[in-house]
């Protein structure tokens, strides 16, 4: 299987990842990057996250909801309302919002989806790529 | 009533006894020197009825004193289990974040080390450890949300007076007057009254954060008839402060937004709230204008649901 992977180029998806915590955006970097499947920008907070996603035009975004100054939801919305980036698919990293919870929230934040921290590798890289375009 | 021991049946009646052996005391030596029945038989009557109106006073201040202090208790411990759902959410915010820098951290290292058996063995552990006070955090959180719904058929009124003391100093801090139109012979409520006092004291603390400068809070209690025709009861919570813009209105009960300065404020109140009346089968509405006020409608189903 490495052998075909060797003959076949790899077309790297982008992934933006918007979140305060640096070490956070740090660690999901370098993981996703060691894949070797995708390339990654980080922000750290809203204002350069809607900046870089209107300038990289990312495969996937990933946002973190409780920020400072800027929330996830409100960076959310200014995605959707840009029409650069409104079909940008979002999942949301929250680290207080509970599994059972999400099913009365996902009609307010239109439907987009969640990852809770803390999450493992394997299922960071599921959840991206069942949701990237 | 519990019965009283002889030494709580002295201390509760001992004016009037003092008074009735004064009176006896009196009227014996007074007997042995004189022959003045009537003058006798006056000053004991008022003796006695002094005796009696001091004691009743004495009782009364007693059992006030008692219930102020029974109130700050209850008060007390509710204002801790209120606290407790604001410190859980705070705390998972701030443990899960390191959490998730740890995990992640962790993966780097077992990708890395992968050809080393011994050091992949201790980042598992690490990784181990981290998951583990994440599940720690994680029951911590459903304690202080997804407490059991304990319902009771109880009067709504005595549960939102309640709730108005725990705010008590903070009205009488902001200078805040609350006007309470309660309608009589409202029907009662099957609800979990820890949970519905909750609900009111969220309300009211949001009221008088709006009112920073003074105002008004009412509080309305009415009947009004249900869409499938069971009766409800209607409350009321407005206030005379800041409003809500418009476009912040439909995102109120968001998890995560909030009309507040503080970055600490996580924004779960007026969700949780939502919860709450969502699980008693009622219904929350928010009319809001800026420098208005704003007016918060909750309807509650009446008898069985």
């Amino acid at each position: 299987m490495d052998f075909f992977k060797k003959l076949v180029p790899v077309t790297k998806k982008t992934v933006l990842i918007i979140d305060d915590e640096e070490d956070f955006c740090h660690f999901v970097k370098l993981n996703l990057e060691e894949t070797k499947y995708f390339e990654v920008l980080t922000a750290y907070n809203g204002p350069d996250g809607i900046d870089l996603a209107i300038r990289y035009q990312p495969d996937l975004i990933l946002l973190d909801i409780i920020m400072p100054n800027m929330t996830g939801t409100e960076v959310a919305e200014a995605l959707r309302g840009n029409k650069a980036t409104k079909d940008i698919p979002i999942i949301f990293l929250t680290a207080i919002v509970k599994r059972g919870e999400v099913g009365s929230t996902e009609y307010q934040f239109g439907g987009n989806f969640f990852i809770f921290k803390p999450v493992k590798l394997d299922e960071l890289i599921h959840e991206i790529g069942a949701k990237i375009r | 009533m519990p019965k009283l021991s002889l030494r709580q049946q002295i201390e509760k009646n001992g004016l009037l006894l003092i008074a009735v052996m004064m009176v006896g005391i009196y009227w014996a030596f007074d007997y042995i020197s004189s022959g003045h029945y009537l003058t006798r038989t006056l000053i004991a009557v008022l003796v006695i009825v002094y005796g009696f109106f001091i004691q009743t006073l004495i009782n009364s201040r007693k059992a006030a004193i008692e219930e102020t202090q029974r109130t700050q208790k209850q008060l007390a411990q509710s204002e801790k289990l209120a606290a407790l759902g604001a410190v859980a959410a705070g705390v998972a915010h701030e443990v899960k974040n390191p959490l998730a820098i740890i995990v992640q951290g962790v993966e780097f290292l077992k990708t890395a080390l992968r050809d080393n058996a011994r050091l992949l063995d201790v980042t598992e552990r690490i990784e181990k450890s981290a998951l583990r006070a994440d599940n720690i955090v994680k029951g911590l959180l459903s304690y202080s949300r997804e407490i059991a719904l304990k319902m009771e058929e109880m009067d709504i009124a005595p549960v939102i007076d309640e709730a108005l003391t725990f705010v008590d100093h903070q009205l009488r801090q902001k200078r805040i007057n609350v006007k309470k139109q309660y309608a009589p012979g409202l029907p009662k409520i099957i609800m979990d009254c820890d949970q519905i006092k909750q609900v009111f004291t969220n309300l009211f603390t949001n009221a008088i954060e709006a009112m920073p400068g003074g105002g008004i809070l009412g509080i309305r209690l009415e009947q009004a008839g249900g869409d499938n025709g069971q009766a409800s009861v209607k409350v009321v919570v407005s206030d005379t402060g800041e409003g809500i813009p418009e476009d912040r209105i439909r995102r109120i009960f968001d998890p995560f937004f909030t009309t507040k300065e503080s970055e600490r404020n996580t924004g779960l109140g007026l969700s949780i709230t939502k919860g709450i009346i969502d699980k008693h089968r009622g219904a929350i509405e928010i009319e809001s204008e800026p420098g208005r006020g704003t007016r918060v409608v909750i309807s509650l189903p009446a008898g069985l649901v």
